[in-house]
């Protein structure tokens, strides 16, 4: 069979289990609604239109934008750890792990379950950032940039949540471990992740220009290029090991 | 079987420990074409880490494993040995969210068979009408048979059977019996791990672990 057919019938496998338990979905829908919640009663009463002179508004909206980069990567991050994590850990634990090591190769295991975890990942995204910036009243400057970031973002994002979420299933204390462990490997992509949507937001860049965010978009992309590679190519040491 | 695609099993002096605590040392034996060999042993003799080292699951901490197919072959690493053997074992689970039929398919697929194969296995463990339900909803002994659809799924030439009787009614346990009994006439290699005497009968020699 060829290493795509492979690698495809495991992504659809992750679907239809996960369709039909819906535990990751869960976790993330949830998490991301509690999170959501939260960050609206803390916004509520202050809606920008409360700002009396221009000048507060204006600076007003500056600190939402700066403060918008950061809450929806830590939202991102934090509903990855709570639902990506759970991949390999249940098979692990369940025993089902055996059978799929006795039949597939360890690089289609990977990627079918990292296509089905970028594909939540980019769903979660796309229906919670949306939300998060209209509960802070910011309209993005540049919504296609937006987009590229949080796209570009979340396929590096996904990678590393793959690859440690395997490490972790292998561990015997795994509560935390997720977040803990992949953290300081994320660090490169939140700099470029949450800059790149301080500028498609508008902040320092009213006009929505790409050109200030090119360099991020730029680190984005190798870091997602750099991930994936490496956990194609020490995968097998996790798995089978 | 295909004389291509004959085994050629031999363990040298294998052992493996875990930490501190060996689970088992210097075991060496040689398998060949159609013969099945019961490996037998107390509890926490290593029976069921041989299989496991042999199906390439587990490495091993001193001695080799070495599986060819075909006389003049060269010997498999672990993932080619992975992928040689067909393994049912206790700690072996399949999807309980998947139906059986759907579990078949899935492992069928990513061994690159045929399709119309995961409907043979199922039709010959007894559950071709229960392959629509999900696994969840099987008896312990239906989920063994499911297991033994599974390590045959890919007309394995290497069979790994880990306490195969485990949780079978008597029709179940005719049943393990005429498997080996099938695979021993294509001349494939097997290997038995039980305690159960019945069972070990069904090897043309026994392999005794003392831990």
């Amino acid at each position: 069979m060829s290493w795509t057919a492979e690698a495809g019938a495991v992504f659809a496998k992750e679907l239809r289990t996960e369709w039909r338990t819906r535990v990751a979905l869960s976790a993330v829908g949830l998490f991301a609604l509690a999170s959501l919640t939260l960050i609206a009663l803390s916004f509520r009463g202050a809606p920008l239109t409360s700002f009396r002179s221009d000048a507060d508004r204006a600076l007003q909206l500056l600190t939402r934008e700066a403060v918008a980069g950061s809450l929806l990567w830590v939202l991102i991050f934090f509903t990855a750890a709570t639902g990506l994590g759970r991949t390999f850990v249940q098979e692990a634990e369940r025993g089902t792990a055996l059978a799929l090591r006795l039949s597939a190769r360890a690089t289609t295991v990977w990627t079918g379950k990292y296509a089905a975890n970028t594909l939540l990942l980019l769903v979660l995204t796309l229906i919670a950032a949306p939300i998060l910036l209209a509960i802070l009243e910011v309209r993005p400057a540049n919504a296609g940039l937006l987009v590229c970031v949080l796209l570009i973002g979340a396929v590096g994002l996904a990678a590393v949540m793959t690859f440690t979420a395997a490490l972790v299933a292998q561990a015997s204390a795994k509560s935390g471990l997720l977040a803990a462990l992949s953290f300081p490997l994320l660090v490169p992509l939140f700099l470029a992740g949450v800059n790149g949507t301080k500028a498609a937001l508008g902040f320092g860049n009213e006009a929505g220009r790409w050109t200030p965010a090119l360099a991020d978009l730029q680190v984005l992309g190798s870091y997602a290029v750099i991930a994936v590679t490496a956990s194609l190519l020490l995968f097998d040491f996790v798995w089978n090991d | 079987m295909d004389t291509s695609r004959q085994a050629f099993l031999t363990l040298e002096n294998l052992g493996k420990s875990y930490g501190v605590r060996r689970v088992l040392r210097g075991v060496s034996l040689a398998v060949g074409p159609g013969e099945v060999v019961s490996v037998t042993g107390r509890n926490g003799s290593g029976k069921s880490t041989l299989l496991k080292l042999i199906a390439g699951l587990l490495r091993p901490s001193q001695g080799e494993v070495s599986l060819q197919i075909g006389a003049n072959a060269k010997p498999l690493d672990a993932a080619g040995r992975r992928q040689a053997v067909g393994y049912a074992a206790p700690d072996l689970a399949l999807y309980d969210e998947l139906t059986g039929r759907e579990n078949l398919l899935f492992f069928a697929r990513v061994r690159g068979r045929r399709l119309p194969d995961a409907e043979r296995r199922l039709a010959d463990v007894g559950l071709a009408g229960r392959g629509n339900d999900l696994v969840r909803a099987y008896s312990s002994g239906m989920r063994q048979r499911l297991r033994l659809a599974f390590a045959l799924l890919a007309d394995p030439p290497v069979l790994l059977l880990d306490e195969p009787s485990l949780a079978l009614d008597e029709a179940g346990v005719a049943l393990v019996a005429q498997t080996v009994a099938r695979h021993k006439a294509a001349r494939g290699v097997t290997l038995l791990a039980t305690n159960d005497a019945g069972e070990a009968a069904l090897g043309d020699r026994a392999l005794v672990l003392d831990g």
